[in-house]
């Protein structure tokens, strides 16, 4: 049926089509400038986006520090025209909600919103005489069950513990340690500016390039070993986040948090004209293929064409690890500390040298995406006013490499801070 | 930069032969969206909609074809969706409305030869140089053109007779083409 329509058409074409194809192609239109950088914005990954998600996810580890905190004042502040006690000298000190001797509501109208609020958040302490209900060792004289104001009544802390049934002592026995986790456990926010480096393994290998005639690039002329054929430079980063800390013993904290790392690091290079580099090789059924990028640039200081690139990471980790106590008293102390930082990379910016030693070229295909970094640090911690600050040095390593194993050069990121943190204390 | 490196470099998001594949055929494809589309604008809506398209199935060419055929191709089947949103392609349009629409333009002579033939076309309206530009400039079958417009394949041929038939006349008033000496009977205005 093809067939018959191309005959067709060659049967059938006339002076007029004749016309329109020989005219078709003689006329050119140019597009303004506003289609390639919208077309742009859409190929491109979003360096907006990356800095945004930043900005967003450092205020909401931000913002969950204060409003823990936040809702930790409410509960110590005694709503007004009720008695309320203060205990002190205990671990309990920072910890102990409000208390009211009477059971009723708060009769006072003109008390505002706020205040209602905070009260109806308090717990009152109603008299009694069975020993089994305390909740509290220092209510134990005097004070039992807890019920909450307004007449609410909590039907499971109502009972007795040893009363309660199964699941419901379960439930309960969860939401205790979670609320005293919540008490004890404090959060810090932190800032680290970092210089950022790496680790390069690997030696050239001439037999994987294909398209080229130059086995070495020019630097690497007598070095087959990667990390004496490169110029590599340190560069600036940052890290920031907040962690919450749990304390096991008097002197041992378990900390966890989320935390972003900005991470990058210099290369001199020579723009070149596009030539095809050679990054390792794909097993296809029973053969090989080598994984080939186009490459803008050459390992090689020429200082007519030499251009500084930028490999930059853009990561989020979750920080999980413990906080050592060694020496200094309440006010002023020494810590240290190792965490273990499960790692996804959200955008990775960097130019891998090919296999061949010669060409620099973007691979994202190459790129691993999740990895696991470790961190040790050690930190001053001081008292300033309700604050708690710490400042120290850091250092962060990555325990898998950059890329994927087809990539035959290994290269593993570390970076040196000084952290600074901030704690709110009560 | 060979076609090779291009298309390697385009496969890998390589900003550098992205850009030099847009700017090696965007004035042809700018002028492809120009005859299908209503304005300028609207053309290069087209354009920009079909080369994120380009550039975001480029995994998909398997480098049977030119490069240039597959761009083309992603590009029409663009400027046919965006047609398709708005218009349907069934629907004729006799002569005397023909003759209506020529009469209203009025400066082409001072334009050179091949742009007097893209805006005779786009004098056209729309079902008629749609089928127009896909059978005569893109090389599409009426078969092709029916499932890619979702009319009848007989739709398209009738389509594109009557088609013809208006750009001639448009063509031969402005002494872009000669006149034919006899129209055969089955060539005369519906409302003639």
């Amino acid at each position: 049926m093809l067939k018959i329509d191309v005959l067709m058409r060659r049967f059938e074409t006339d002076e007029l089509e004749e016309l329109l194809r020989q005219k078709k192609d003689q006329y050119f239109m140019y597009p303004s400038e506003r289609v390639w950088k919208n077309i742009e914005k859409n190929i491109q990954p979003s360096q907006t986006l990356t800095i945004v998600s930043a900005v967003l996810l450092f205020l909401l580890s931000a913002g969950i520090s204060v409003l823990f905190n936040e809702q930790k004042l409410s509960t110590f502040t005694p709503p007004s025209g009720q008695l309320a006690f203060q205990l002190s000298e205990n671990k309990w000190e920072s910890t102990l909600p409000i208390v009211s001797i009477h059971g009723g509501a708060p009769s006072n109208k003109s008390e505002s919103f706020f205040e209602r609020h905070r009260f109806e958040n308090a717990v009152t302490l109603v008299p009694s005489s069975d020993p089994e209900t305390l909740e509290h060792p220092l209510q134990a004289p005097l004070f039992a069950p807890i019920v909450m104001e307004r007449n609410w009544i909590n039907p499971i802390t109502a009972l007795p513990k040893n009363k309660r049934p199964g699941i419901l002592q379960s439930i309960s026995n969860v939401f205790d340690k979670a609320k005293q986790i919540g008490k004890e456990a404090k959060w810090q926010i932190y800032f680290s500016p970092t210089m950022g480096y790496r680790s390069l393994r690997g030696s050239s290998s001439s037999s994987n390039y294909l398209y080229n005639s130059y086995s070495f690039s020019t630097t690497s002329l007598f070095a087959n070993t990667v990390k004496d054929a490169v110029i590599h430079k340190p560069g600036m980063g940052f890290e920031a986040g907040a962690a919450l800390y749990y304390p096991i013993t008097k002197n041992l904290s378990v900390k966890a948090g989320l935390q972003a790392n900005y991470q990058q690091y210099e290369i001199l290079a020579s723009r070149v004209y596009p030539e095809i580099a050679t990054y390792g090789m794909n097993n296809v059924g029973f053969t090989t293929q080598p994984i080939n990028a186009v490459s803008n640039y050459i390992n090689a200081n020429n200082y007519t064409s030499s251009v500084t690139l930028r490999n930059e990471r853009f990561m989020i980790s979750m920080p999980l690890g413990i906080d050592y106590k060694v020496i200094g008293n309440k006010m002023l102390y020494f810590t240290v500390a190792s965490t273990i930082q499960p790692t996804y990379v959200l955008n990775s910016s960097a130019y891998l040298i090919s296999t061949n030693l010669r060409n620099y070229a973007k691979a994202p295909n190459l790129n691993r995406r999740w990895n696991i970094n470790t961190g040790i640090e050690a930190n001053v911690h001081f008292q300033k006013g309700s604050y708690k600050w710490s400042v120290g040095p850091q250092f962060r390593y990555q325990l898998l490499q950059s890329f994927t194993d087809k990539y035959p050069i290994k290269e593993n990121l570390y970076d040196i801070g000084l952290r600074v943190g901030i704690m709110k204390t009560f | 930069m060979t076609e090779e490196i291009l298309i390697l470099g385009c496969q890998q998001k390589n900003p550098q032969a992205q850009q030099e594949l847009y700017q090696r055929y965007s004035p042809k494809m700018l002028t492809v969206c120009y005859r299908y589309a209503k304005s300028r604008e609207d053309a290069e809506d087209m354009l920009q909609e079909g080369f994120i398209k380009v550039f975001t199935q480029i995994n998909q060419f398997e480098q049977r074809g030119s490069l240039e055929g597959w761009i083309l191709r992603t590009i029409v089947h663009t400027c046919i969706n965006q047609l398709k949103k708005y218009k349907k392609f069934t629907e004729h349009v006799d002569l005397l409305h023909a003759e209506s629409l020529i009469s209203n333009e009025d400066n082409l002579s001072s334009m050179l030869q091949a742009k007097q033939i893209i805006e005779c076309i786009r004098q056209l309206p729309i079902g008629y140089r749609t089928v127009l530009n896909l059978y005569a400039l893109e090389g599409y079958s009426h078969r092709e053109i029916g499932r890619l417009l979702d009319i009848e394949e007989s739709t398209s041929r009738s389509q594109y007779t009557r088609a013809k038939m208006m750009l001639e006349d448009i063509l031969v008033k402005k002494n872009i083409m000669q006149p034919k000496k006899e129209k055969s009977k089955w060539l005369v205005p519906v409302n003639g």
